[in-house]
Order: structure tokens, then C-alpha cells, then sequence
């Protein structure tokens, strides 16, 4: 576990969220098709970085998986956001949204009036 | 909590399959499908549709490699893969385990055992809630050079409550041991009379009613007593109405007010009953001259340091000094705090204890690092193997320091048991010589210590040997045929060394250990031990007038004098090796002009019967003993100790001659010596300790014609020299003094080989200790010796082929393997006497009647310890004398 994808990991989860708070229940593919096309296909979504992070998620509680059928009737693996992982959107977008305003003013140069 | 969920997730993860590999396939293979399908709709022909997904997912074995991080806790499991590798390991090599985990349990179980002893007796806090801040008090003369120890004045007591601004409170207290009667038997408890701030200073709850008060100082009709928890429960079954009702005690009715929880162990956790000042209240003495067997306690006030207070107190008896010169010019006050009056006299026999087993220990991690290297080198292959295919040398460092840590866990847990086993036995056994033992026990931070030892002893025993095998040069070696560190093997024979001096040291502690026993039981005693059995009993001075009192004991003896099997019968009342009777100045004729002022060389009296001397085996050395003719009415007789005569008439006959240690009269001005005529001369008895000579002389009168200082008739001991075994006589004694007087107990039953055995009890365990531990050193030195010189024969083997296919013979092999492990020893030997000068002396104050630098012992130890390593060297070298040289030469 390299310290590079932990920045990226921390994003990740958060898109992941979003996902699943848009979409409702979804497999892995799903989610990584979701987040490529919204990402205007600039984002690789690996297996790699994807499942560990689902797992992840799942282990802290924000998500929860279960086995279902896809829409072409094949045996895929769902998760859907819990009770938990609907707060943590909230929060984790309210921090994001500080930060990047922060750094947004930043890079901008604007002084604070 | 997030994350302590996520931990337990992971962690259930290590046992259970919660998410095993085989679903993450799945899950792959779904993602996988999906996404070529999906290309295949966009137009794509199937292979490169899958072509295109496949390189978009990326490596698989990755994601398998990180899920599986991320499922578990992969820092334990190398740790569970490297402890099922260790113990794999062990198993396959029952020998070294099994030698190694005695090794060390042997060493951890002493140092748990030691340690739990240490804890309970120096570690663990008193049960008072401002025990730190607790003092004990008593008065000290100093007069010609001679410091006497002695109880605080009542008068004194009064003086130092109105002036010492030191203390919150300051209580006092003295044994008043007293006779339960009203119940089925009279009882004989142990009581203590004590003002309210004892109990105050101690500060503990009640566990019923209250403890005394203020009121409780004052005189008064209806005194009130505060029983023990255990005597509450043992003579009352914890009956809770107990609070109010009346007891009798020394024919006197006593109130229970209150309860005391087990924690009050103060001034002994034997202790029965508290009693108020009150009913003593008229019998303390109105002169400073009396020191009526009080002890001051004192609660420090928070801000006040010890150092401060002794200050102020050795002020306030300067200051009583010149007040009152007559009796206090030369007294003084001497404090200590309650923790150091308890601990003092074991302190340094454990310190001691604790240093040998340290050091057993140490030899024991020697051993281990030894046979671990040992062990080490013939993994060497197997170890650049690894290192080879990739693993670091951190991982590997970490294996083998796994495998240490297991050895050393398995080891502590069986030195546990074993420990617990020696304390059982240990506690059992009673010891009175040392406090609180009853407190001894394994609890958690015995564990806690025996943990962190092993861990220790892991690293210890571990790391070193670890570091080495794992090393660039191990590494390299393995190009060679037969892998070996380097052929002298480096640091090794100084372990052996070390390990020799160490046990050199423990061995020298032990035989001077051995020798302090044997000059302790060849002490002259002055009297015989043996088939005697003491008792004690204690008339009430309401019951009895001194009349009364010479005529009871007149009529017991002689009824006693009757009873088979009874050869000698006496009372007095003085005990050898237990103390009691009194102390005062002692003078011939002419009385000096101030005998007040000169003490003389003092003396110890007691008041005796004449048989006393023959039911202890004291030999009369001159002269007559006492019989019924020497009665209150006769010329005052005394029989002196051999000490008196040759103090006082060195050369001459004794006999006939007077001396006087009573004075009638008021005061310094007016002696009026009591004469006493000498009769006849004893030999000097040890009467404190075994230890400690006299510094007094000492005098015998007869109990017919008690000590004129006697201000109420001593409790009086009751001695019987019988043919058979003394104890059987107990019972018929009791029946003789109940016939005479019901109410009263007879207590204190035990034999004077118990009390020369109780004055022997802290040398026997010291001496035990050590030697036990000595012998330990010792043997595991020999395997030491014997290990490293057998690894050092099989790797020099095709040397020693070589050398005898040149023509060297046996017996020149022989010689040159013996006198590596010869040189070994001898270092050892030379850095153990080392050793010893310096760490000997710790141990002086445990040692009697022998030198910290006894040659005797230095040439034994020595002795011994080179035979011993000489037979351990002599193994492997014969069985290089069996080598075959072809055989050797084609060794790999």
C-alpha cells in the first residue's frame, strides 16, 4: 500500500459514495463506468484500486454488498450506501467543498477582503 | 470507531473467510464480463473487446495482492506464519527445546518467584489512605557511649502533642495483650491499647459501628474496645449485633463499638482488639524516668517532610532535656516512617535474592544465546536460501527473533507454575521473619514483570545471535562447503567466560551463606533447646496480690512436678532469644555517688524459680541455685551470669558478695540500694537474638522475692524439660492450671528448638535461596561449557582428521581440546573472584561468623567449579579421540 494512491484512495472514496448516492445499488463495474464517464473519461478506475477501496468502505461501515443478479443475469456483487455512508456524503462533500474553495482562492492569488 | 470496526473486520479476517479469494474472483471475472459486453455493443469485434477491458482493469494478481491487505492484518500474519514456522521448528528439535525451556523457565520462574515476594513486602503500598505520611516514634539514651532503646514517657508523650506543630495528628499506642474470658474458654488476645489519633493517623473506615474517638482518651466507667475482622469472624461469627455488646477482658466489661477491616494491620495483622486509653488511663506512670512500653504515631501534616519533623522533635527533647535533667537529659527522639519500620529487616535478604537470581538469569540467556547461535549456524543454509530468493534481512532478524519470543513465552508460563507451586509451599511454611507475607501472591504485576522479563530475556537471548546469522559474512559463508561463521566462532568463548564468572559468584554467596548457618547453630546458646516446651501465663493484677501470685505459681509447679514424663519444671519470667524481663543499672559495693547518673555496665533481670535453670539447661557454673527457702521473708539472694563476674570481681570468688540494681528511694538523692547476696553463677544465655552478644550482664531472682521495679507481676513462662516429646505434656498442663484457676489461659504454647529455629528462620531461607541458585549456576555453566566445546569439536573435525593422519596422537588431541575449555574456565574462575570481592560486600550484613573474603571458601569455589567444567570439557574431547582420521578427512 504505497502512500501515492492513499490521496487518491481518499477522492475515490468519495466518488464512490457519490455514486452510489446518485445511482442507488450498484455493481463494481458500475461504479467504475459512473465515475469514468463523469470524469469525462480522464480517470482509469483499475481493479487495483477499486475493490480494496470497496472494501474498505465496507469494512468502515459506510457501504454494504451483497450478491444480486445484473441486468444481463449475470451473478454480480451490489453495494448500496447505509445509513452511515449517507452522513458520511454529506460530510466528506462539505470538507471537500472547504478545500477546494481554499485552495481555489489559493491559486487564484486573491487576497481576503 | 470507524476504524476499530474496520480493525475487527481485519482482524476477524486472519481466522475466518469472511471474504475469501474465491468471491473476489467472481467479483473480478462479473467486472471483467461486463465490460466487454459493453464494448462488444459499442462495436467492438469480441477479442479486442476483451483485449481493451483487460488492459483498462490492470494486474489482477495486484488487486488480489492488495485486496487481500486490505482484508486482513498482514503484519500478523507473517507473525502467525513465522510462529507456526518457530514452533514447527522446536517440535523438530526436541532436544535443544526442551533444554532451552527448562533453561529459562528454570531462570524466570525464580525471578517471578523472588519478585512476587518483593512485591508484596517493598512494592505494594500500605493499605492506609496517607501511609506515606505515617511516622513511627520512641525514645533513645545515650550514655557512656551506649545507646539504649526505650519506649516513649507517658509525660514526654503529653509534651510532644502540646508542642510539635509537625503532625495532624499524633496518636499512641502499646501491646496490651489481654484474656477473653465469659466464653466457652478464656482466650489469650492479642490487644492494643490506643489513643483516638492512632486511629485518626491511620485514617481507615470502620467496617461496623466506629473506631475510638476523642472521649475515648478520657477515664472512664464504661470502657469500649474495637475488635478485629478476624477475631469478629473467627470468636463471633461475623455476627453483625455484635456493636454493643459486652465483653470481658481482664475481668473487666468492655463495649463493642466497632469493627476494623482487615487492612488495619496495625501494629500486627495478628492484632484482636483495640483498646481505649481510658481504663489505662490511672496506671501511667506520673515520672519521666518510666517508659511504659509506648510507641508515639504520628500523621505527618501534607506539607511536612520526615527530615523536617525529626528536626522538630529532636528540638522538643533538647528542650525536655533541659528542663527536666534528671530524667531526660540524655533522651532523645528517634522517628521512622511506618514503611521503613515495616520493611528494614528483610530489605537487604531480598535485595540480595533479587541480585542471585538476576543472575541466574543472566546465565541463562548466556546459555541460550550460546545454543542459539549454535543452533543458528547449522540453519545457515537455509537462511541464504531465503535471503536469496528475496526475503530482507529485517524479515529474517524478525523470524528468529519470533522464535526466541516464543521459546521465552512458553518458558515464562511454565516458570509461572512453577513459581507458583514455590511460593505455595513458601507461604505455607509461615515464615514470622518476614512482614506482610501473607500479601505474597503471583497477581498482576508479577505477571506483568515476568512478561516484561521474558521479553527481555528474548531480546537478549534473540537479537544478538539474530544479527549475527543474518549477517553479510554468514551470507557469503554459504559458498563454502560447511557454512560457519568463522572458524573461531568470535564472541562465543567469552559467553562461557562470563557465564562461568557469574556462576562463580553465586556459588561464592552461597558457601559463605552456608558457612554464616553453620557459625549460627554452633552459636553457644548457654542453655539446651532440646525437649523443652515454654508456655506463658499472666495472672490479673485484680485477682491476684503478690502473695497470691508467689503461692499460684509455687502450687503449679509442684502440681507439674507430678505429672509423668516431666524431668525439670520452672517459671520466669524471661524467655532466651525471645527477650521479655527488664533492664536497669547494676552495682557492687561501694555504691558509687551517683548511681542514678552511673549506670554501671547494666543488666538484664528476671524473676525465676530455681528449677528454671535446670529445665533449660543452664549450667550452674558455682555456687547454689534458688530453692523455697529463698521466700519473701530471707535474706534477698541473686545468682549472676559468668558476664557479671568477670565484670566485677575478674579472678575472685563471687560468692558471698553483694550487689544492688533496685533503689527504694524517691529519687536521684536518695539511692537506697536493695542488696542483693550472690549465690551462684550461670552461664551467659543469648537472650535477643542469636546474632547479637550481650551488652548487659545478667541476673536472676528468685519469684518469690520479685524485682522491687516490678510495679504489677510480670506474665510469667512456664518451662518443662521432659523425656519424650514435650508437646504431649501441653494438655495435661492446662488441666493443672485450670483446677487451679478456670479463668485463666495458658498461652504462647511452643518449644524452644521452635524459637532457635524461628531466630534461624531468615539465614535458613537465605542460605537455601542461594545455594539452590548457586547449584543452578553451576550446572548450567557445565552445559555451557560443554556446549560450545562439543560445537567447536564437530566443526573442527577434518582439522583434527588432519592433524592425526600427520601423526598427532590421541592423547595430543585430547590435551588440546582440554586445554581450550581449561583456559575457558580458568578466565572464568579469574573474572568470578573479580566478581565476588566487589559484589560480596553487598551481602555483609546477611553474614556471620565468616569473612566477605573467607579464603577458605575462595580456594573451595574455585575447586569445585574447575572440576566441574573439567568433566564438561572432558566429553566432547574424548570423543575426539574416537575420531577415525579417513573418516574425518572425507567429513564434509
Amino acid at each position: 500500500m504505497g502512500e501515492k494512491k492513499d490521496v487518491w484512495q481518499g477522492t475515490l472514496a468519495l466518488m464512490v459514495l457519490k455514486t452510489l448516492e446518485t445511482m442507488g445499488p450498484l455493481h463494481g463495474y458500475g461504479i467504475a463506468r459512473r465515475i469514468e464517464q463523469i470524469s469525462g473519461d480522464s480517470l482509469v478506475v483499475q481493479y487495483g484500486t477499486l475493490y480494496p477501496a470497496l472494501l474498505k468502505l465496507e469494512q468502515e461501515g459506510y457501504i454494504a454488498g451483497e450478491w444480486g443478479a445484473s441486468e444481463n443475469n449475470r451473478r454480480a456483487r451490489y453495494y448500496r450506501l447505509t445509513r452511515a455512508g449517507r452522513k458520511q456524503v454529506v460530510k466528506e462533500t462539505r470538507e471537500w467543498q472547504a478545500t477546494t474553495a481554499i485552495l481555489a482562492r489559493f491559486l487564484s492569488g486573491e487576497e481576503p477582503s | 470507531m470507524r476504524g476499530l470496526r474496520a480493525l475487527l473486520w481485519r482482524f476477524a479476517g486472519l481466522f475466518g473467510k469472511r471474504r475469501p479469494d474465491a468471491e473476489l474472483t467472481e467479483e473480478l471475472e462479473a467486472h471483467l464480463a461486463m465490460n466487454v459486453e459493453d464494448n462488444v455493443r459499442s462495436g467492438m469485434d469480441p477479442i479486442e473487446a476483451r483485449r481493451q477491458a483487460l488492459v483498462k482493469a490492470g494486474g489482477v494478481a495486484q488487486a488480489t495482492e492488495l485486496y487481500r491487505d486490505q482484508s486482513r492484518l498482514p503484519l500478523i500474519e507473517t507473525l502467525l506464519q513465522d510462529l507456526r514456522y518457530g514452533a514447527r521448528l522446536l517440535r523438530k528439535n526436541p532436544g535443544f527445546t526442551s533444554v532451552a525451556i527448562l533453561t529459562l523457565a528454570l531462570g524466570i520462574g525464580a525471578n517471578t518467584a523472588i519478585f512476587s515476594v518483593v512485591n508484596a513486602v517493598m512494592l505494594r503500598p500500605l493499605s492506609y489512605p496517607n501511609a506515606d505520611r505515617l511516622v513511627l516514634m520512641n525514645e533513645f539514651a545515650k550514655a557512656n557511649g551506649r545507646v539504649n532503646n526505650m519506649s516513649v514517657a507517658w509525660l514526654n508523650y503529653q509534651d510532644w502533642r502540646r508542642q510539635a506543630q509537625s503532625f495532624q495528628y499524633l496518636g499512641v499506642f502499646r501491646f496490651q495483650n489481654l484474656t477473653l474470658t465469659g466464653t466457652e474458654q478464656a482466650e489469650r488476645l492479642n490487644g492494643v491499647m490506643a489513643s483516638a489519633d492512632f486511629f485518626n493517623a491511620f485514617g481507615l473506615q470502620s467496617l461496623l459501628g466506629r473506631a475510638l474517638v476523642a472521649k475515648d482518651d478520657n477515664e472512664s466507667d464504661a470502657p469500649v474496645a474495637i475488635l478485629s475482622e478476624r477475631l469478629w469472624r473467627n470468636r463471633f461469627a461475623a455476627s453483625p449485633d455484635i456493636i454493643n455488646r459486652t465483653i470481658t477482658l481482664d475481668g473487666l466489661n468492655y463495649t463493642v463499638v466497632g469493627v476494623m477491616p482487615a487492612s488495619m494491620r496495625f501494629p500486627s495483622r495478628l492484632t484482636d482488639v483495640w483498646v481505649p486509653l481510658g481504663p489505662f488511663l490511672r496506671t501511667m506512670p506520673t515520672s519521666r524516668d518510666n517508659h511504659p512500653g509506648l510507641t508515639a504515631v504520628g500523621l505527618l501534616k501534607p506539607n511536612v517532610s520526615v527530615q523536617a519533623a525529626r528536626t522538630e522533635m529532636e528540638t522538643i527533647a533538647e528542650r525536655l532535656g533541659k528542663q527536666f535533667p534528671d530524667t531526660n537529659s540524655t533522651v532523645s527522639v528517634r522517628m521512622v516512617t511506618l514503611y521503613d519500620s515495616i520493611v528494614s529487616n528483610v530489605r537487604s535478604s531480598l535485595l540480595v535474592l533479587l541480585g542471585a537470581v538476576v543472575f541466574v538469569l543472566l546465565i541463562a540467556c548466556v546459555n541460550l544465546a550460546n545454543m542459539t547461535l549454535a543452533r543458528g549456524e547449522a540453519r545457515l543454509r537455509e537462511l541464504a536460501v531465503r535471503s536469496a530468493l528475496g526475503a530482507p534481512r529485517g524479515r529474517l532478524v524478525r523470524q528468529l527473533l519470533t522464535e526466541s519470543m516464543l521459546l521465552a513465552l512458553i518458558a515464562a508460563s511454565l516458570g509461572v507454575a512453577w513459581a507458583w507451586m514455590a511460593l505455595k509451599v513458601f507461604v505455607g511454611s509461615q515464615p514470622s521473619s518476614i512482614p506482610r507475607i501473607d500479601l505474597v501472591g503471583i497477581d498482576f504485576p508479577v505477571l506483568g514483570f515476568t512478561l516484561l522479563v521474558s521479553v527481555l530475556v528474548a531480546v537478549l537471548f534473540g537479537l544478538w545471535p539474530a544479527l549475527r546469522i543474518t549477517s553479510l559474512k554468514a551470507q557469503e559463508s554459504i559458498k563454502q562447503s560447511t557454512p560457519t561463521l568463522s572458524r573461531r566462532s568470535g564472541l562465543r568463548p567469552f559467553l562461557v567466560v562470563a557465564e562461568v564468572g557469574l556462576a562463580m559468584v553465586l556459588l561464592v554467596g552461597a558457601v559463605l551463606m552456608i558457612r554464616t548457618f553453620s557459625s549460627l547453630t554452633s552459636v553457644a546458646l548457654g542453655f539446651h533447646p532440646e525437649h523443652v516446651v515454654t508456655m506463658r501465663l499472666s495472672l490479673p493484677a485484680r485477682n491476684y496480690s503478690k502473695e497470691q501470685w508467689v503461692t499460684f505459681y509455687r502450687n503449679l509447679l509442684t502440681r507439674v512436678h507430678a505429672l509423668p514424663g516431666v524431668q525439670a519444671e520452672g517459671v520466669s519470667s524471661l524467655t532466651p532469644l525471645v527477650g521479655g524481663g527488664s533492664e536497669s543499672g547494676i552495682h557492687t559495693e561501694p555504691l558509687p555517688k551517683d548511681p542514678r547518673a552511673d549506670h554501671g555496665p547494666g543488666c538484664t533481670f528476671g524473676a525465676v524459680s530455681g528449677g528454671y535453670f535446670e529445665a533449660m539447661g543452664i549450667q550452674l557454673v558455682r555456687g547454689r541455685t534458688f530453692t523455697e527457702h529463698d521466700s519473701a521473708d530471707s535474706t534477698p539472694v541473686i545468682v549472676v551470669d559468668e558476664a557479671a563476674v568477670r565484670a566485677f570481681w575478674p579472678g575472685q570468688d563471687p560468692i558471698g558478695r553483694r550487689v544492688a540494681f533496685e533503689f527504694r528511694g524517691r529519687d536521684v538523692s536518695d539511692p537506697q540500694p536493695i542488696w542483693r547476696e550472690v549465690i551462684g553463677v550461670v552461664r551467659t544465655v543469648r537472650h535477643y537474638d542469636l546474632t547479637t552478644p550481650n551488652s548487659r550482664v545478667q541476673v536472676y531472682v528468685p519469684y518469690a522475692q520479685p524485682p522491687f521495679w516490678y510495679a504489677t507481676l510480670p506474665p510469667m513462662t512456664l518451662m518443662l524439660r521432659t523425656a519424650t516429646n514435650p508437646e504431649s505434656l501441653v494438655n495435661s498442663v492446662r488441666r493443672e492450671v485450670a483446677s487451679i484457676d478456670p479463668a485463666l489461659p495458658v498461652f504462647s504454647v511452643r518449644t524452644m528448638t521452635e524459637y532457635v529455629d524461628g531466630a534461624l528462620e531468615q539465614p535458613r531461607m537465605s542460605m537455601a535461596v542461594m545455594v539452590s541458585f548457586g547449584g543452578l549456576a553451576l550446572l548450567m555453566a557445565a552445559v555451557g561449557i560443554y556446549g560450545v566445546l562439543s560445537y567447536s569439536v564437530s566443526q573442527r573435525t577434518r582439522e583434527i582428521g588432519i592433524r592425526m593422519a600427520l601423526g598427532a596422537s590421541r592423547a595430543n588431541v585430547l590435551r588440546f581440546i582440554m586445554r581450550q575449555g581449561i583456559i575457558l574456565s580458568l578466565a572464568g574462575v579469574m573474572l568470578g573472584v573479580l566478581g565476588s570481592l566487589v559484589s560480596m560486600r553487598l551481602i555483609r550484613g546477611l553474614l556471620y561468623g565468616v569473612s566477605t573474603t573467607d579464603a577458605a571458601t575462595y580456594l573451595l569455589v574455585p575447586v569445585v567449579l574447575l572440576t566441574v567444567s573439567l568433566a564438561a570439557t572432558f566429553i566432547p574431547a574424548r570423543r575426539v579421540t574416537r575420531i577415525d582420521p579417513l573418516r574425518a578427512l572425507r567429513h564434509e
